[in-house]
């Protein structure tokens, strides 16, 4: 069953999505924001999957998108890690 | 557990994680906005997560709302920090393009300036203490400072350009060389680039100037300006002609004493080969050196002779090598050296005429010491007998000899400079008149005409030896003029100066000119340089000695004079003798000429290193009633003065002898009785010493050979002197 917060926040999504590619080369020069920009795909990835469950193989579609969730955190995680030094003061 | 909620619970953790960085890192450059919205966005997906895993794991699914209203923030959120990230970059961009600007403004050694519409400085860069010695804060504080240091030189058109921007507004971007008076006064010079300045909304808000500054360069140009002038001058102050030319023999540059020289100017001269311009040639001329410096690369110097230029030239050439070694022309300069080998011909002239005086001088000695033996024994001889005497003609004859032959020596004394004998002060006008009236009246085919100067200015001079010069130049014209003709006289006083002085050895001063004149066949060049050479003469053997000039010049030189001709090929000839003028006043002429043999009975002292002198002497003066003591030279002369001092009324003492000459045996006769007489005897004086002598007191001189009515005739005038 489809909801509808879901749908809002793939449209909201993709319309950030759209923002991020035009903008690529200048976010880029942001820091390891490769790394970012990466944890924002999985979320996008996990947005899009949790509206396809509802149409088709609905476990392994939450599943995945479930898995993309802890994929994009981990990313974001990491970027966080790396830009502000593990906890350390950055010099 | 549920699978998905161990995912949930991973995801939850590394959320959580992600913020704990952020919360405990304090990177610097992002700002506080940003990050606010990451700790947002962070806090956003740890929530999402948190409420996944309740649900998930089956411990509440109380949280449903806020899992939907956290689901639908965070993809707003991550647009958020996005948007956070590129101001960030951006505001980054500028701070660090200011960041360089200042840097390349602060860096920088030009000066930077920005004034505003009222033409107030709103900035001054730390350049322009270092250039014009003001401190910033002094442009700041001071609107007028910067217009009143601009050098009154360069304020015109700065005042210019500030009253356009003044009228105009927006003004053209212009460079400007500027002065200006530094702080502790010297000047500095820049050169400025004048901009407009717009704000960011393209509104005209001023003028920006940057000035470099230039002094040094400015101080450079100005010396070579000065070296280059420097060296013009120095090239044009040169007297000789100097050229610069190309390897093809094309004048690049030359000074301006070529250009006078050649009558042109050096811009005409430019671009014209060098043998066309100074020869007048097609090609150079074979003597020039210019050929020999390009085969050999080394400065060849040559004479040379141009006939355009009338003169001699000494050509020396160089070649001009680039840094490359490789030849590129030549200098060529021409040192006008006519003078000096015209000063060069005449030394080597004077010191021939020197050498040949000293061997006729010499020659002239010996040989009246002889003629005085003939004199003396004639004389004698013809004392004891009448003119009916068989050999009376025989005797005559013999003296008629001597006399001759003692003309002959007198020539050649005068011409070997034997000094003056007997100086008076003298009136030319009068020597002149008495030696031209005497030649006319024998030479009745030559007209004489005569001018001379009123108030001619006294000379000192041998009267007799004056004489002999002007009758040489009267013979001279004479036969010059084997037909007849014209002979004019002429005196003057001229005053000559160094220039006209100087290559004749004399002093410039004041001179009395005789100018005797012909219109005679005129003389060579050739025969002008030899004229005065003893024993040259154009006369056919035997008919002259080649003695008359060369005595004349002798004897003109000997009395610090000068002689000189001037005369061309058909022209007739001008003969000119200078006598320097005297101070003193004219004397009165006293001579006394003996018409027959004078006797006395004083005491005679003869002394002379000559035996037949000595000899026939003796005989002569006790022939004359005298009561004569000899002696053979000049010490035993002055031996016999000591020891018979009372007794001798006169000495007849010979200037030239071995052991002691006349002059210091006058002297120690002198010492003896301050009031000795005595009369000087020579065949020879050399240049100068009887003279000398008797102006230590001598009372008269002499000339070997004398006969018994000279010799009595001076006798009794010293005798006789009070």
């Amino acid at each position: 069953m489809i909801h509808e917060n879901e749908v809002v926040m793939l449209i909201l999504g993709l319309g950030v999505l759209i923002f991020v590619l035009g903008k690529r080369s200048q976010l880029k020069r942001f820091p390891s924001s490769g790394l970012l920009i990466l944890g924002f795909y999985l979320l996008l990835a996990g947005w899009a999957l949790t509206v396809l469950e509802s149409f088709f193989w609905e476990l392994f579609l939450n599943f995945l998108e479930h898995a993309c969730y802890t994929a994009g955190a981990v990313s974001v995680a990491i970027w966080s890690w790396k830009v502000f030094g593990g906890g350390k003061e950055a010099r | 557990m549920h699978p998905i909620a161990v995912l949930d619970l991973f995801s939850l953790l590394a959320s959580s994680a992600a913020l704990f960085f952020l919360l405990r890192g304090g990177k610097r450059f992002l700002t506080r906005d940003t990050k606010l919205l990451l700790t947002g966005l962070f806090s956003f997906i740890a929530l999402y997560n948190l409420c996944l895993f309740f649900e998930w794991s089956g411990i509440t699914e109380a949280f449903v709302t806020v899992e939907d209203f956290t689901g639908a923030l965070v993809p707003m959120w991550w647009a958020f920090v996005f948007y956070a990230f590129l101001q960030e970059t951006a505001g980054r961009d500028l701070r660090e393009s200011e960041e360089g600007y200042r840097r390349l403004v602060r860096q920088s050694k030009d000066a930077t300036f920005q004034v505003d519409l009222n033409g107030r400085i709103t900035f001054a860069s730390q350049a322009s203490r270092a250039i014009l010695g003001y401190r910033p804060e002094d442009f700041i504080s001071d609107p007028h400072l910067l217009i009143g240091i601009v050098h009154p030189d360069y304020r015109h058109q700065f005042e210019e350009f500030w009253k356009e921007y003044h009228t105009e507004g927006v003004f053209s971007e212009r460079l400007l060389a500027l002065g200006w008076i530094h702080k502790d006064g010297h000047t500095v010079y820049t050169e400025n680039v004048f901009t407009n300045l717009f704000d960011a909304d393209s509104n005209l808000i001023g003028f920006q100037t940057i000035a470099r500054d230039t002094t040094e360069r400015k101080r450079a140009e100005e010396a070579v300006v000065q070296a280059k002038e420097d060296w013009e001058n120095t090239f044009d102050a040169m007297t000789d002609m100097v050229m610069l030319l190309d390897n093809e023999h094309h004048i690049i540059r030359v000074n301006k004493a070529a250009a006078d020289a050649l009558n042109t100017t050096k811009e005409s001269l430019v671009h014209q080969k060098c043998y066309e311009a100074v020869h007048e040639r097609s090609k150079p001329i074979s003597k020039c050196p210019l050929l020999l410096t390009k085969k050999a690369l080394e400065p060849h110097t040559a004479e040379i002779t141009e006939p355009n230029l009338d003169g001699t030239f000494m050509c020396s050439t160089s070649p001009i090598l680039n840094r490359a070694g490789e030849f590129t022309g030549y200098t060529h300069s021409l040192k006008d050296i006519t003078e000096s080998k015209r000063l060069e011909a005449q030394l080597q002239h004077a010191q021939r005429m020197e050498a040949i005086g000293t061997l006729a001088g010499g020659i002239a000695h010996d040989f009246n010491n002889v003629l005085m033996g003939i004199q003396g024994h004639t004389s004698l001889m013809l004392l004891h007998i009448d003119s009916d005497h068989p050999h009376f003609g025989h005797i005559t004859g013999v003296e008629e000899m001597v006399h001759r032959g003692a003309e002959l020596t007198r020539q050649l004394l005068g011409f070997a400079r034997g000094g003056k004998y007997e100086v008076k002060v003298t009136d030319l006008n009068e020597l002149v008149e008495k030696s031209s009236e005497m030649f006319g009246q024998t030479r009745k085919e030559i007209t004489v005409g005569k001018k001379y100067q009123q108030g001619i200015w006294p000379v000192e001079v041998d009267r007799t030896q004056i004489e002999q010069v002007l009758l040489n130049l009267y013979v001279n014209a004479w036969q010059a003029m084997p037909h007849g003709g014209d002979l004019h006289v002429k005196t003057s006083n001229v005053e000559l100066d160094a220039s006209y002085t100087k290559p004749f050895g004399v002093s410039p001063g004041n001179y009395v000119k005789v100018s005797v004149n012909d219109t005679g066949i005129g003389i060579d060049k050739a025969t002008q340089q030899k004229i005065f050479d003893p024993f040259f003469t154009t006369k056919e053997m035997g008919r002259g000695t080649g003695l008359g000039l060369s005595s004349a010049y002798g004897i003109i030189k000997n009395h610090g004079g000068i002689i000189n001709v001037y005369s061309e090929k058909d022209k007739g000839s001008s003969f000119n003798l200078y006598l320097p003028a005297s101070e003193k006043e004219f004397a009165e002429r006293e001579d006394r000429l003996a018409d027959e043999i004078l006797k006395g009975t004083e005491t005679i002292l003869l002394v002379d290193d000559e035996d037949v002198v000595v000899d026939v002497g003796e005989e002569m003066l006790e022939a004359m009633g005298y009561k004569v003591l000899v002696a053979g030279s000049g010490k035993e002369g002055v031996d016999v003065y000591k020891k018979h001092k009372e007794e001798i009324d006169m000495v007849i003492l010979d200037m030239i002898m071995p052991d002691m000459g006349g002059g210091e045996a006058y002297d120690k006769m002198k010492e003896e009785d301050s009031d000795v007489k005595v009369i000087l005897s020579s065949g020879y004086s050399i240049d100068g010493q009887a003279t000398e002598i008797l102006g230590r007191g001598c009372n008269g001189f002499i000339q070997k050979p004398f006969n018994m009515k000279d010799l009595s005739g001076k006798v009794r005038e010293i005798l006789e002197e009070r």
